[in-house]
């Protein structure tokens, strides 16, 4: 005796099995183990947003002066902030161009000194806010459950010391869902991202 | 015989309606009750590991004030702080779906879209209050007021109070753009986690008569589901995101309530 379905419930049940597929080849160890890899090795999101896209070179400018990021998420540890700070000089003065880099944090007296000592060289002003940070939950990331990941935006400003004006802007998100993610490695990778969009500029 | 019999049925019958009539009524009280408000866990909950559209909140500058006084919102058109890598139309989608989200909740009885909001243009009501005021005490030498005077007092006793039983308190609430991600929808059936949407807000919230800034919170959310595909899914980032900032109002609107 045979049974006919009818086609379009063939349809629909197809469907739905191979919608349910990669759920059901998560079930076996092996599936699980794959899936879990290729996450581990893409769990890392960086996203460059260009407000103001660099259109002329940035050579003309031999002087960056950066200075601390105006942070907005009183909830980052100050000791972050620092380091994220030392991050972005750090990264800026590998731009591949070498421009001088000056910090005029309030902290150091030498970066200021050098400011006061080259107002006539071309240089450029490097400012932002840090719009966003947190640190996510480290055992939901774990157990691969809930919105667990790391997350750090800030949006720079590079602008003519002398004239003021905008010469680039651009907002940089980096988040990780990785259980072996870190708040500095993740600063590490915004920073690099940063220094990409710089030297960008450098580059024309 | 007969009527013996059917006594005891007309008994049943009795009870039965009798019954039907205390549940219907229980039934029709408890809708007609408010139902309490839940807060929701946006980080880990069931309908965001199954649909997607699970959200964070970060709080810059937590939330203060009597958010209860407030009979009427204005949500100020969403604007892009990453420049035109978000498209008009889901900013637009965005502010809509906020409109239609409070009007569901029914915590305001007014809810308007503006299309801007500067807290600089309301400063802090006046400290120098008219001199002519009811409101003002007499020094203990001062002659004594005139009977217009106390006419005109009365008048302005009479005006104030019905201000104030008439709340005109409005709630401003000023939604930034600060991370987008459109997606890939072919990329979400892998379930690796690839291709997300994501969207991140910074939401700030203001008395809109003195301009004073009542908190600040990053609200994000993405569309990373477990079961569904988050292609398919109902929910999505907007989703997140709308839900995250309702509750977050609605908790501050109860807490006032109480």
């Amino acid at each position: 005796m045979s049974v006919t379905i009818p086609v379009a419930k063939r349809v629909v049940v197809g469907g739905l099995l191979v919608c349910l597929l990669p759920v059901l080849s998560g079930c076996t160890w092996q599936g699980y183990v794959v899936a879990r890899g290729v996450r581990t090795a893409t769990g890392t999101r960086a996203q460059v947003h260009p407000i103001v896209p660099v259109t002329s070179t940035l050579r003309t400018y031999r002087v960056i002066e950066t200075h601390a990021l105006e942070n907005l998420v009183p909830g980052m540890p100050s000791e972050l902030e620092q380091y994220l700070n030392d991050a972005l000089a750090q990264q800026l003065s590998q731009v591949e161009s070498s421009p001088t880099i000056v910090r005029s944090d309030p902290d150091s007296a030498s970066s200021d000194a050098l400011a006061t000592d080259a107002p006539a060289v071309p240089t450029l002003a490097f400012e932002g806010v840090i719009d966003d940070y947190d640190p996510g939950y480290a055992s939901l990331r774990l157990v691969e459950l809930g919105l667990n990941h790391l997350v750090v935006t800030v949006r720079i400003n590079l602008h003519d010391k002398q004239t003021g004006q905008t010469v680039a802007a651009a907002s940089v998100t980096v988040e990780d869902n990785r259980v072996t993610a870190t708040s500095k490695e993740m600063i590490n990778r915004l920073a690099y991202h940063v220094r990409t969009f710089v030297e960008a500029g450098y580059a024309k | 015989m007969p009527s013996s019999e059917s006594r005891p049925r007309h008994g049943v019958w009795l009870q039965l309606a009798v019954i039907c009539a205390v549940w219907v009524t229980w039934t029709l009280v408890s809708f007609a009750q408010a139902k309490p408000y839940t807060p929701k866990n946006g980080v880990l909950n069931w309908k965001a590991i199954l649909l997607g559209g699970a959200f964070r909140v970060s709080t810059a500058i937590p939330l203060h004030g009597d958010f209860s006084k407030y009979a009427r919102l204005e949500i100020v058109q969403t604007e892009s702080l990453i420049g035109s890598d978000i498209p008009a139309q889901e900013l637009e989608k965005l502010t809509l779906g906020l409109v239609e989200e409070f009007r569901r909740g029914q915590r305001f009885s007014e809810i308007a879209i503006v299309n801007t909001f500067s807290p600089l243009s309301h400063p802090q009501a006046p400290t120098s209050v008219p001199v002519e005021s009811f409101r003002d005490a007499d020094p203990i030498d001062a002659p004594l007021r005139t009977w217009q005077d106390l006419v005109t007092f009365d008048r302005q006793r009479q005006a104030a109070a019905a201000a104030e039983s008439v709340s005109n308190d409005a709630l401003v609430v000023r939604c930034q753009v600060i991370d987008y991600a459109k997606g890939n929808k072919f990329l979400q059936f892998l379930y690796l986690d690839l291709g997300n949407s994501v969207l991140t807000l910074r939401f700030s919230y203001y008395d809109k008569q003195s301009g004073e800034e009542l908190g600040r919170s990053v609200i994000s959310s993405n569309n990373s589901s477990k079961v569904v595909p988050s292609a398919l899914s109902a929910r999505s980032e907007l989703t997140g995101v709308i839900e995250g900032l309702v509750d977050q109002v609605t908790r501050r609107k109860i807490a006032g309530e109480r």
